[in-house]
């Protein structure tokens, strides 16, 4: 039978290990899961450009949580080479749209409100991108809305406010219509 | 002695892991995020999806594979009991009333207590509030139920047996509700229970 002394001091050692675990298991598991919203999301948009959201009979929706009364839209794009335009009209409805990072945190978002006329023209741009604007605007960015991140590999959720089945029809070719796509000509204006 | 701890050792490496992991596993599969607010039976999480988000929720999020809505899209309260606690149920008809927050449009959705939509068929599981009848007091009221029921009826019937765990989700669209001042002036409806079937 070992000695209280060393129980107690295997004690702690177990403890601190166990803190040290636990703390690395719940920092780890946005990282590493691939059951979470991103995953998901990245296993859905599957297009080059977007890929709209069937939504399903049965009741196992790729992404669980989404509003039943949307239509959704994904969109997954890299600006590490050269930004993105992300371009997209719906005058009619009530639209909203996220870019999501691979943490899960909505780096930036936006309503149709914030619109003009409901129609969103939008560049991404890595930090590098950002300062070469900064120094050269160009003027093809009047209208547009900039926007800069930290993280290359982004995803776009676009929800379209479509409660009857004529609304998403329509809100499908509005998404159909849209645009999600590297300019790697832009810079070089 | 001296062979007892080699063996010591590895039963403390493998207890230090075990409860590690296990209680990080408890921490996360409690539904609710530390940082919600509660308003009534509704549950808001304004945090989440943000930068301010604790690694708790996080992880709790990343488990439950929901896309939050950005700050500039809106906020979901969500509901899994009634207004006295106890578990909304597939088999049990509930009436929603009363005064609804200020918001430029919200939808009210019955879902499966994942988050998994409850297949529709032909019934509504969700209404928006450009479609909505008002009460003569501009209040709402719904019944959520698995039968059909008289005025506006949110079907609760779709999904697995009968008496399975249901969610109620009331989606804020375009307002500024995501900080807690604002959050803690809004009434949301009461959801009742009326009976059992």
């Amino acid at each position: 039978m070992p000695a209280a002394g060393t129980l107690s001091a295997g004690l702690l050692a177990t403890l601190l290990l166990a803190g040290i675990i636990h703390i690395a298991t719940i920092l780890l598991v946005p990282h590493y899961s691939n059951a979470d919203g991103w995953s998901r999301a990245a296993t859905a948009a599957v297009n080059e450009g977007w890929t709209p959201l069937i939504s399903p009979d049965s009741s196992q929706a790729a992404i669980p949580g989404l509003d039943p009364l949307f239509v959704h839209g994904l969109c997954r794009f890299s600006i590490s080479e050269a930004p993105a335009i992300l371009s997209f009209e719906a005058a009619n409805r009530f639209w909203s749209l996220a870019l999501y990072d691979r943490s899960g945190t909505v780096e930036f978002s936006l309503n149709d409100r914030t619109a003009v006329d409901g129609a969103l023209e939008m560049l991404v741009v890595n930090s590098l991108d950002a300062e070469r604007l900064k120094e050269s605007p160009q003027a093809d960015l009047e209208g547009m809305i900039i926007v800069e991140s930290a993280n290359d590999d982004l995803i776009a959720v676009l929800r379209l406010y479509a409660p009857e089945p004529a609304d998403r029809a329509e809100a499908a070719a509005q998404i159909a219509a849209a645009q999600c796509a590297p300019a790697p000509d832009f810079m070089e204006n | 002695m001296r062979f007892q701890l080699p063996l010591g050792l590895l039963f403390l490496v493998a207890a230090g892991f075990g409860i590690g992991v296990g209680s990080a596993w408890l921490m996360t599969q409690s539904i609710q995020p530390l940082d919600a607010i509660k308003l009534g039976a509704w549950v808001a999480s304004p945090n989440a999806g943000t930068a301010d988000a604790d690694p708790y929720s996080r992880a709790r999020l990343a488990r439950t594979g929901e896309l939050p809505l950005g700050s500039g899209e809106g906020l979901a309260l969500v509901a899994r009991t009634d207004s006295s606690g106890r578990a909304l149920q597939s088999n049990c008809i509930y009436r929603v009333s009363g005064q609804t927050p200020q918001a430029r449009l919200w939808t009210l959705s019955v879902e499966a207590a994942d988050g998994q939509p409850l297949a529709a068929a032909q019934n509504i599981t969700a209404v928006g509030s450009d479609g909505l009848f008002r009460q003569g007091d501009g209040g709402l009221d719904v019944v959520v139920a698995p039968t059909p029921q008289a005025g506006i009826w949110l079907a609760s019937n779709g999904g697995g047996a009968s008496g399975s765990p249901i969610r109620l989700v009331a989606r804020l669209y375009d307002t500024p509700a995501r900080t807690v001042t604002a959050l803690t002036n809004f009434v949301m409806p009461a959801i009742s229970r009326e009976r059992c079937l």
